[in-house]
């Protein structure tokens, strides 16, 4: 286990596509990120998709995004209707079946669209999906049929994956613009906010306001919340905004290319610095920096006690960022890292797959074109092999009390026997619950993006810091509960 | 535990066999003639078709395709002890007949197929119960899948037995249907070649071709079946030559076939040594075979 920058592990990793070598350094990468997996949560909200497959194909996905991965309230009751092919169907065919789920899926949810994913069974039997799509196009009052052939077995490098379904999306639903909006963006690579109403605030919602303070109006939110709206009208608005690049890029490449629509290059802007350059760089394509930079002073002067209490108490400390199983997706551990180092932290990344940081190519690219490179604790292990803070603590020989923060999850690594001064509990030591999905923080953002996400950051700092200087034993509360 | 004993060791007595060969190379035709013959010779048969398209026992069923097949029945029911006889027709002489089935043409996975209809059949004791003593798997066509190597890849028959004429593509199969034995029994399967079953199709020096062949890839020739105007003469019958015709030459061709195949053991297959398609082109080139 050694520190190396995040530009260096990016530098020695193998492509991901190179399958045997990557395979064999980094066993377990290919079992994980399922191409059904990652195109299911991204159909618009108007439209069904009809998993053609068995059901345990849905009730992992649910599992991954609901319950034991990704924890983010959003798909906590993630389903979706399936033809529950078994092993009958996988030998003779499953095609009345998908016939009578498209018919009683129109008829019950009466969807825009209806999407059919096409699993690993329906794909290695060469299932007739276009054909069945084409005849019952007629036969429903659904707009479209659209079969999407996304089997498991067909899966290559995740970083890859985003590619595969935005382009796939883009190519299904982007139209030629009709008229162009002007004054309006774009914000693309949104994803894992909830289907459902919601007590907590939503980083496109607070983006939108930052925008519609400067008369900017948000065309299009993509993707995860979008409707077929949201994709048709998209190429209207006259700039592309990102949040996520791993899923922006790809759209944003292709809405440059088909229909000249400009894009920025900030990313999850979470931290006062990062949200500002995403402010000013839509200022700067409007031309309306004056008025931005007035904006920017508006909204730090709402947060800057508690921003620059909570820089008071971390400055020059050490935060320790858990990327692990809550932060699959890179970007996000780095969006904490750049934002702890706005606070004067030395972020210090661990839990992060080499292989991750290769195949999220523009988490990483983007994060190193910004200047930032942060430190990534680098070893050759298993995907998804995780290492506990303690262990990371004893193996770089850093010193506990150097360390200011801890950002991730505890439990998930905890080790009994490992619980020894510093332990990692709020009663004893600061810490920010990461897993930001399930992070049910009223006031907040999901992802802490925005102002009123840095805002809230910095409070939750700030207690964090003034909880653990109780120094008491920890609590049932405290290891479970978090903050 | 002595019934147990007793049941494994009728189990065990139970001789199964699997012909593969080319499509459209006679298999059905040789397996449900030597079936009846076996079923003469005073075994107990029972021929199961491992094709979706269920037509390998038809001549034993009076010219019938049976309209309930294992794949077919288990969609719509689970089969059990209870129900397994619903599928299983008694054809002439009272051969159990018994058909894999499959999905329509272009549609699912037949070779899946046959790996689940012969794992209900072993699961509910099929052969043990019914007291059969001959098994014949009628495999359809080439080893083209994992599901068609089924009935040598999962353990069910020992001995396989090559339809082939002296065709080039029926050899060509014959040898790739060797080569898939040979890597099978190299990773440890218990399986072999027990014999080429020489379907004539009038080929040049066809006889001296296939004997040839056989010598080459370490296989004996089991017997000729010479092309005859008969075998369409006894399935316009509804029936199979040894059934329909039964004192024709033709007949005693298969019956020969068959003695031959009781002369053996399942412990006289050979592990084959295919050959390359030039040699196979080369020796057909010999006996003026591609002319």
């Amino acid at each position: 286990m050694e520190l190396k920058r995040l530009s260096e592990i990016y530098a020695i990793t193998p492509d991901p596509e190179a399958g045997a070598e990557c395979d064999q350094k980094y066993p377990g990468y290919y079992t994980h990120w399922c191409r059904f997996m990652v195109t299911l949560p991204h159909i618009p909200l108007d439209c069904i998709a009809i998993v053609h497959g068995p059901q345990g194909c849905v009730g992992n996905q649910k599992d991954f995004l609901g319950t034991y991965w990704c924890q983010y309230h959003g798909s906590s009751f993630f389903y979706a209707p399936t033809t529950n092919m078994d092993q009958t169907d996988a030998i003779l065919g499953a095609e009345d079946k998908l016939r009578t789920v498209i018919k009683e899926v129109d008829e019950l949810y009466k969807p825009r669209m209806i999407f059919i994913l096409v699993t690993c069974p329906a794909g290695i039997i060469q299932e007739p999906v276009d054909d069945v799509a084409r005849d019952m196009e007629d036969k429903v009052q659904a707009e479209r049929i659209i079969v999407i052939k996304c089997e498991g077995y067909t899966s290559y490098a995740a970083g890859l994956y985003n590619i595969y379904e935005g382009r796939l999306l883009a190519n299904e639903l982007l139209q030629n613009p009709e008229k162009k909006i002007p004054r309006s963006v774009n914000i693309l690579g949104i994803s894992k906010e909830t289907h459902y109403p919601s007590d907590y605030l939503e980083d496109s919602l607070e983006l939108e306001r930052l925008l519609n303070k400067l008369g900017i109006t948000v065309n299009s939110v993509l993707y995860q919340t979008a409707t077929v709206d949201s994709w048709t009208r998209a190429t209207e608005a006259e700039f592309n905004t990102m949040v996520c690049p791993q899923r922006a890029m790809p759209l944003a490449t292709d809405m440059f290319d088909r229909w000249g629509i400009p894009h920025g290059q900030r990313f999850n802007p979470l931290g006062v610095t990062p949200i500002t350059n995403w402010i000013m760089e839509v200022a700067e394509f409007f031309e309306i920096e004056e008025q931005a930079e007035e904006l920017v002073k508006e909204e730090y002067t709402r947060i800057k006690e508690d921003w620059e209490e909570a820089r008071r108490l971390v400055d020059g400390k050490i935060v320790l960022i858990d990327g692990g199983d809550p932060m699959t997706a890179v970007g996000r551990g780095i969006a904490w890292g750049r934002m702890c180092a706005d606070l004067g932290m030395r972020p210090i990344l661990f839990n992060l797959p080499p292989i991750e940081i290769k195949a999220k190519i523009h988490h990483t690219i983007f994060a190193i074109q910004e200047g930032f490179d942060p430190e990534v604790v680098y070893h050759d292990y298993a995907y998804h092999r995780r290492f506990s803070p303690m262990r990371v603590i004893e193996e770089l020989d850093l010193n506990p009390e150097d360390i200011g923060l801890y950002m991730g999850d505890v439990y998930p690594t905890a080790v009994a026997k490992e619980w020894q001064a510093p332990v990692f509990d709020p009663a004893n030591f600061p810490r920010i619950v990461t897993t930001s999905h399930c992070n049910k923080n009223r006031g907040s953002t999901g992802r802490r993006s925005g102002f009123t996400g840095a805002g809230r950051t910095a409070r939750d700092i700030i207690n964090a810091v003034h909880m653990a200087e109780r120094k008491s034993v920890p609590t049932l509360y405290g290891r479970i509960g978090g903050l | 535990m002595a019934q147990v004993a007793a049941a494994e060791a009728t189990e065990t007595a139970v001789r199964e066999i699997a012909i593969y060969g080319k499509g459209s190379c006679g298999k059905s035709t040789v397996a449900t003639n030597i079936a009846y013959c076996f079923q003469q010779m005073g075994q107990k048969v029972m021929l199961v078709g491992c094709s979706p398209k269920s037509d390998s026992t038809v001549f034993l069923l009076g010219g019938r395709i049976p309209t309930r097949n294992i794949l077919d029945y288990s969609r719509s029911t689970p089969i059990t002890d209870a129900n397994i006889q619903e599928i299983i027709y008694e054809g002439a002489r009272g051969i159990k007949c018994v058909e894999a089935g499959g999905p329509a043409p272009a549609e699912g996975c037949a070779g899946r197929g046959v790996a689940l209809a012969l794992d209900v059949l072993k699961r509910l004791k099929v052969y043990r119960k019914l007291g059969i003593t001959m098994v014949i798997y009628d495999v359809i066509a080439d080893v083209v899948c994992g599901g068609f190597s089924q009935p040598m890849r999962g353990g069910y028959a020992r001995e396989v037995y090559l339809v082939s004429s002296g065709e080039l593509m029926a050899v060509y199969s014959a040898n790739n249907i060797c080569a898939a034995i040979a890597d099978l029994a190299q990773s440890g399967v218990d399986v072999g070649v027990g014999g080429i079953i020489v379907n004539e199709r009038g080929v040049a020096r066809e006889r001296d071709l296939m004997t040839e062949f056989g010598e080459r890839i370490g296989v004996p020739i089991i017997g000729f079946i010479p092309r005859s105007p008969l075998v369409q003469q006894a399935e316009r019958l509804g029936g199979t030559v040894v059934e329909k015709l039964p004192r024709s030459p033709q007949a005693q061709c298969y019956y020969d076939v068959a003695n031959a195949i009781a002369a053996r053991t399942p412990e006289d297959v050979a592990i084959p040594t295919p050959i390359t398609l030039p040699e196979i082109m080369g020796l057909l080139r010999k006996y003026q075979a591609l002319d």
